[in-house]
């Protein structure tokens, strides 16, 4: 048989590149593989230039796996694409936050209950998703956790606007805890370039407590404060806290039993919050009022048992949780956790587990950078690694290498 | 083949131009379908063409040329909408079966397809050859791409970059 004909390689050059943009971002092994290729498509694809584009050719980052819960101490990763971590799962580390190339863990000393309620928090530890590089961080002074807490993470690198952060560049973790006998949340940032705490600025309230998510509009974090109908912003630039008010979480009129509530960016980049009463889903989002105040709009209703009769909806959801501008919503039911996506209305069984009780999605593009020495992998792995990907043998050479 | 009428747009008879291979065969093709070439649209604008003249191509063989109006002949309709705004979904998922089977094609003639989308500029065929080598990408190891698109079997250095960066992305080969 004769060898495929090879393409004009004036022509392969231009056209690579052009190629290599349509490979699908829920795909990033495929593209770590084609940046193997030769020198030519390695510099390509590791290139910024390439990774600028390939960013604004595609319309939003995918989800390329989620954290997942399943009891109170483990927190598990579920790829959804061909993205893999660099390393294994994390025992007892708890994941709370993803965003930006990392993921904010925390680790407890109790195993009472998951997402930092009544929980004694040994460190925070964010994970590089890119590197693999593990920082772990001092708690913040005076925290102490009579109350409910959550932590964020943002890149903060100067002028970034996200579609591209710098994978070593500096990043910002964002602590917020609900103080229940003080009546007060308050807020203090870690940089990872000063390596410190910032002092703490606080917002009183008579009732409430801060919930475990967050969702970044513009550059300002916004957290569901429940039992109040309030939302608590906080602006990474200057600093400040505001609070807005909520659409009514309150199933009854003594506030005591609340809907699920969960914050998102909607597409165009406004504030949005999805509730869940069953069987109906509502989702909000906020215009600019006539005098310049944020007012909510309710832009959807739709019901989950009126979806394909694939999902198993006529369960109360267990939890749910949105995905940030992909207009995907998680529900844990007893069955086992789906998505739904609004957009298409398709229903996707993730995990028949039915343990599970919160998850973190991992939205993010995927692009290699160039060769850098990685020490996380056994030289075991390497050999297999060789082997699986070369149908014939080393070449000596590249046995010198490993042996 | 004959010569075309030098259609002047006269008569509501759509006009024609002229397009001549490497090997001499001469295509009658309507002037919207060759003008999604960018290369060719300014001739065509300039009335070039027509008559018994016709444009000559010297880099495109008549077998790639006949491939090339195919496709430029399903889209000029669209094209010619700036871009369908009002086709149906009906339309739209017919041209997506058009491009699917289009570039089902064997190897050598895609690299003929790919250097004469090019060379002639033409943008919605640039990005469907351009996609199917995407998918042929897709899923494969460093060597099977390799070979698939007809490289040489990599140097000893080449190798050992390889090797090196496999350390880096291990997951990508799990």
């Amino acid at each position: 048989m004769s060898p495929p004909p090879r393409p004009p390689p004036a022509l392969l050059d231009e056209l690579v590149e052009e190629a290599l943009l349509r490979v699908p971002p829920d795909d990033p092994a495929s593209l770590v593989r084609a940046s193997l290729v030769c020198k030519l498509w390695h510099r390509i694809i590791s290139g910024r230039h390439f990774r600028r584009r390939y960013r604004e050719f595609h319309p939003s980052p995918p989800m390329l796996g989620f954290f997942y819960h399943k009891s109170p101490r483990a927190t598990r990763f579920m790829p959804t694409s061909t993205f893999r971590l660099p390393r294994g799962d994390r025992a007892n580390w708890h994941a709370m936050d993803a965003r930006h190339g990392r993921v904010v863990f925390h680790v407890p000393i109790s195993a009472s209950c998951f997402s930092g309620i009544f929980t004694d928090i040994r460190e925070l530890i964010v994970l590089n998703l890119t590197t693999g590089e593990e920082r772990r961080l001092p708690m913040p002074l005076g925290a102490h956790f009579s109350g409910t807490w959550n932590a964020a993470v943002v890149c903060a690198a100067d002028g970034c606007d996200h579609l591209d952060c710098p994978s070593g560049g500096p990043f910002t973790i964002v602590f917020v805890c609900t103080h229940v006998l003080e009546r007060l949340t308050s807020v203090c940032t870690f940089s990872s370039t000063t390596g410190s705490w910032s002092i703490a600025v606080s917002f009183e309230h008579p009732k409430g407590y801060v919930a475990h998510r967050s969702a970044l509009v513009g550059n300002t974090l916004y957290f569901i404060l429940r039992l109040c109908n309030q939302i608590l912003g906080y602006d990474l630039g200057s600093q400040e806290l505001s609070v807005i008010g909520s659409p009514s979480l309150s199933r009854t009129e003594t506030e005591t039993e609340e809907v699920w509530a969960d914050p998102f960016t909607t597409e165009d980049g406004r504030l949005g919050i999805a509730m869940f009463d069953a069987p109906k889903f509502h989702l909000w989002s906020t215009e600019t009022g006539l005098h310049g105040h944020a007012e909510w709009v309710q832009q959807r209703v739709f019901e989950l048992d009126k979806l394909p009769p694939d999902g198993p909806f006529g369960i109360t959801p267990l939890f749910c949780g949105t995905v940030d501008k992909n207009c995907v919503i998680f529900v844990g039911t007893r069955d086992g956790l789906f998505t739904v996506d609004l957009k298409s209305g398709r229903v996707r069984n993730l995990l028949e587990d039915h343990g599970i009780c919160d998850i973190v999605p991992y939205m993010s593009f995927s692009t290699p950078t160039s060769l850098q020495a990685n020490k996380l992998l056994m030289e075991d792995e390497v050999r297999r690694l060789i082997i699986s990907c070369y149908p014939r043998e080393p070449s000596c050479e590249s046995k010198e290498l490993w042996t | 083949m004959a010569a075309p009428e030098s259609g002047d747009g006269n008569n509501g008879a759509a006009r024609m131009v002229t397009l001549i291979s490497s090997d001499n065969t001469r295509f009658e093709v309507e002037a919207a379908a060759a003008s999604l070439s960018q290369t060719l649209q300014l001739t065509i604008l300039d009335g070039g063409g027509g008559g018994g003249d016709g444009i000559p191509l010297p880099n495109v063989d008549s077998a790639t040329l006949s491939k090339v109006l195919e496709y430029c002949i399903k889209h000029a309709p669209a094209a010619a909408n700036g871009g369908a705004p009002n086709a149906t979904a009906v339309d739209r998922a017919e041209l997506e079966r058009f491009d699917n089977e289009f570039v089902n094609i064997d190897q050598s003639v895609l690299y003929s397809l790919i250097m004469a989308a090019h060379n002639l500029e033409i943008e919605g065929l640039q990005s469907l050859v351009a996609k199917k080598v995407a998918d042929m990408i897709k899923g494969k190891s460093p060597m099977e791409i390799r070979r698939t698109l007809g490289f040489p079997d990599p140097t000893p250095e080449e190798q050992a970059e390889m090797n090196a960066h496999m350390l880096e992305y291990g997951w990508a080969y799990e």
